[in-house]
Formats: C-alpha cells, structure tokens, sequence
C-alpha cells in the first residue's frame, strides 16, 4: 500500500513538471506549453529571402538546401530572419552563395519582403513591399 | 491498456483509489520491450535520416548559438570532430538500446545523449517541438527495466509474469503523450481565446505556413490552396483540432473513447501535413501514441500467424 501511495506521488509529480511550462509560459527543451500556432496571426508577414541573379539580372529560385542547408522550412526561415535581424546580411549572402553550383547564376540577392500570405497561397498577387538587404557575387572555383 | 476508472468504492477518495489502481496494474514485460524497441529504434532512424543537420550545425555561425536545456551547459558551440564523434555514439547507443544490449547502462546513456543532442539542436534561435516527446519518453524508458522481454538482456531468461514494474512506465509513457496534446490546446485557448474558432485565424496560419514554404524554396502542401480558399470549412477544422488536443487525457480514461482518440490524432497529424506540411512524424507515424495500446497483442498475432 505504501508503495502505491509513493507512485500516486511520483506520477503526480511528473505530471506537474510536465504542466508546469504551461502555467508559467515556459518553453524549453524537453518540457514546453507547446505555443507555436497557438497566437494569432496576421495574414501580412515579413519574410526573409534569397535567390540567385543571371547575368541579365534574372531571378531564380533557389532550393532550400542552398538557401539554409536544411529540408526544414521552420529551421530556414528562423536562420534567415536570424541572421538578417543580428545584422549578418552579408555573411548570410555569402555563405548562401558559397552553396550555389548553378553556372548561369552570377549573384545571390537576399530581400526582406512582406507578403499578403493568403494571396500568396492564392496565387495573387501578395508581395506589399520588398528591400535588398544584401547582394554578393558567386566566387569562381580557381581553375 | 486498460482504462484509467473510479472504484467502486463511493466518497471523495474514490476517484483516488481509481488512479492508484490504474497506476499499478501490472503489465506484460513484452508491452514495455517493445516500446523499447519501438521508441529507441524510430530515435535512431531519425538520428541517422537527418545527419544533414548535425552537417548543418557543424558550419552553423557560433553568433547564432542560443542555448535551451541542456545546452545552456556550454558557452558556445563545440566543435565539429565532437558533433561527428556524439552523431557516431548516438547512432551504437540507439541501436544497442534497441535490441536491449545491457539497457542498464545504455538506456540512460542514450536517454541522456537524445537529451543532449535535442537541446543543441534546438540552440539555434527555434525550439524544435516535434523532438520534445520522444526525448521524455526516451529519460522515462532510461529508468524502467524496458530490456527484461524481447530484449538480447533477455534471451536466456524466461518472460518474466506480468509485474506493477512494467505497467508503471508504460503509464507515464503514456500520461507524457497525452500532456503534450493537451498542453498545445490549452495553449491555443490561452494566447487566441474564442477567436480560434475564427475561420481567419487558422486560414492565416495555413496560408502563412504555405506561403513560408513556397518563399524559402520548399515544396507546396497539397492541401493548402483548397483550405484556404474554403472560409466555411476552417472553423469546424480549428474546432475538430482543438477537441482532439483538449480530449487527449480522456484517451487514459475510456478505452473506448481512445480508439477514437488515436484514429483521431491521425487524421490530424495528416491534416497539417497537407494544409500546412506540419508534420511530427514521431506522433504523426503513430510510434508517439502506441503507450495507449496493448502493442504487445500485436505480437502475439503475429507469431500465431507464423505458426
């Protein structure tokens, strides 16, 4: 019966430490309230991005393990924002740019742009605003 | 696994008892082995499915370094060889945890390492939640006898009869899943209120998650567009997601209702994925909710079958 008593504590003191960051706000690892899509959100948001530049000044797209050298969309778009908030731009072009193999693109452009995220999954029109915040060449491999 | 119910016994401690009962009502040392295995065995394929990452934090800035959990140990980033030398170690202590190789000692020291590598992980400005619920479940499995059946610990010796011991953990294994539906429920009421129940609040989440993936390169989810366009269908979809992350705990109380329940959380897990391509795959595959199911059952099907 003791024994029983003693596991009636200990799960309740488990599960204690697992609510606990939701009474505090907490998040952490491996204990969290778990706040990611819990907010709500605006349908205008600012994104950090990058694509490569032609010659001729075409943009094209970039896959997102040249751009963050992840296949995680989360972890890309937290390192972009990142880096651009801690003002690391140009070290953020750079290292995108030292992953790029395509011959045709002769530079990286990484842009802050706000988008209307709705029209944009729409397929409308949804960029409101956009600013270069660092271009860089592509190095040529010696030889 | 039996559900967790009141005695029969009538008053105010009765719903005590109920819990004490449930709490140590034995269970076959096979359903805690093979949630060993299970567990132990999908953390090591995931380790060894994303070696990018560990490639990835090798050349990552040190400027960018936030360290959580255990982390929080270091002052900066360590060093490429001991990133490579803990992927190695993590991958032998996961397969040897796996086929229960002195899990005494390599049960803690990989529950330990997943801990350790799940706070580095997360060290870079974002906290990986999908990587939170099969590090508890991992420290609750580090320090249960999870080896003593269907484990190389165990060959020699016979199946030991069912025991208080392996019910246990597999109860807090269980208690761990349903809190971390649960606490991203509460979490939704807490930080949205009623205005989740607003069809923009979750279509603005869809479509920013799209439109996130679409921007830095990734590929579109399927199902997003049709969500989206769609106003009448998210309110009932924000509800229905809601419902099975507050309805988690009752999964523990009515084995009828956790059938539901795990069907349920299914769908889901595949609804984000192909709205939003959110997708946990420790949960979402299902190895996250088998601490709800008599998995041992499964076993004895199969062997009849071969028989």
């Amino acid at each position: 019966m003791r024994r029983e008593r003693w596991r009636l504590i200990a799960t309740a003191a488990f599960v204690a430490i697992l609510l606990s960051p939701a009474l505090r706000s907490g998040d952490g690892v491996p204990l969290s309230s778990y706040p990611m899509y819990a907010s709500p959100r605006s349908g205008e948001v600012e994104f950090v991005v990058a694509h490569g530049l032609t010659a001729s000044g075409e943009a094209v797209p970039l896959s997102i393990a040249e751009v963050a050298a992840t296949s995680d969309p989360l972890i890309a778009e937290t390192w972009l924002r990142g880096e651009v908030a801690a003002g690391r731009s140009d070290a953020l072009c750079q290292t995108v740019a030292a992953r790029i193999e395509a011959p045709d693109i002769v530079e990286v452009e990484v842009r802050s742009e706000r988008h209307d995220v709705v029209a944009q999954v729409q397929g409308r029109s949804s960029l409101l605003d956009a600013e270069t915040v660092a271009r860089c060449p592509i190095a040529e491999e010696p030889g | 696994m039996s559900g967790l119910s009141p005695s029969k016994q009538v008053g105010p401690s009765k719903w005590v008892d109920g819990l004490t009962q449930w709490l140590s009502a034995p269970a076959p040392a096979e359903r805690l082995g093979l949630l060993r295995i299970a567990i132990s065995g999908f953390v090591t394929i995931y380790l060894a499915a994303n070696a990018a990452e560990f490639s990835r934090l090798v050349t990552a800035s040190a400027a960018a370094f936030d360290p959580v959990g255990l982390a929080r140990l270091l002052n900066e980033p360590v060093s490429s060889e001991l990133v490579w030398v803990g992927f190695a170690l993590l991958l032998v202590l996961g397969a040897l945890a796996t086929v229960g190789w002195r899990y005494r000692i390599v049960g803690p020291l990989f529950g330990l390492g997943v801990l350790a590598w799940t706070s580095y992980h997360s060290s870079w400005g974002q906290l990986l939640h999908f990587e939170h619920l099969f590090t508890l479940h991992l420290l609750v499995l580090s320090f249960a006898p999870a080896a003593d059946a269907v484990a190389i610990d165990a060959r020699r010796t016979p199946v030991p009869t069912d025991d208080v011991r392996y019910g246990w953990p597999v109860r807090l294994l269980a208690i761990a899943t349903v809190a971390t539906y649960f606490l991203s429920g509460f979490a939704k009421l807490r930080h949205t209120g009623l205005a989740w129940f607003d069809p923009d609040t979750l279509r603005n989440h869809i479509a920013y998650s799209a439109s996130r993936i679409d921007l830095v390169g990734g590929p579109t989810p399927p199902l997003a567009r049709i969500a989206v366009d769609r106003s009448w269908l998210l309110a009932p979809m924000a509800a229905a997601g809601l419902a099975v992350e507050l309805g988690a705990p009752l999964a523990l109380a009515w084995r009828r209702f956790r059938n539901w329940w795990l069907g349920s959380a299914i769908l889901f897990h595949l609804g984000t994925a192909a709205t939003m391509l959110v997708f946990f795959g420790y949960r979402g595959l299902g190895v996250g909710l088998l601490p709800l199911l008599p998995v041992e059952r499964a076993k004895v099907a199969w062997e009849s079958r071969r028989a």
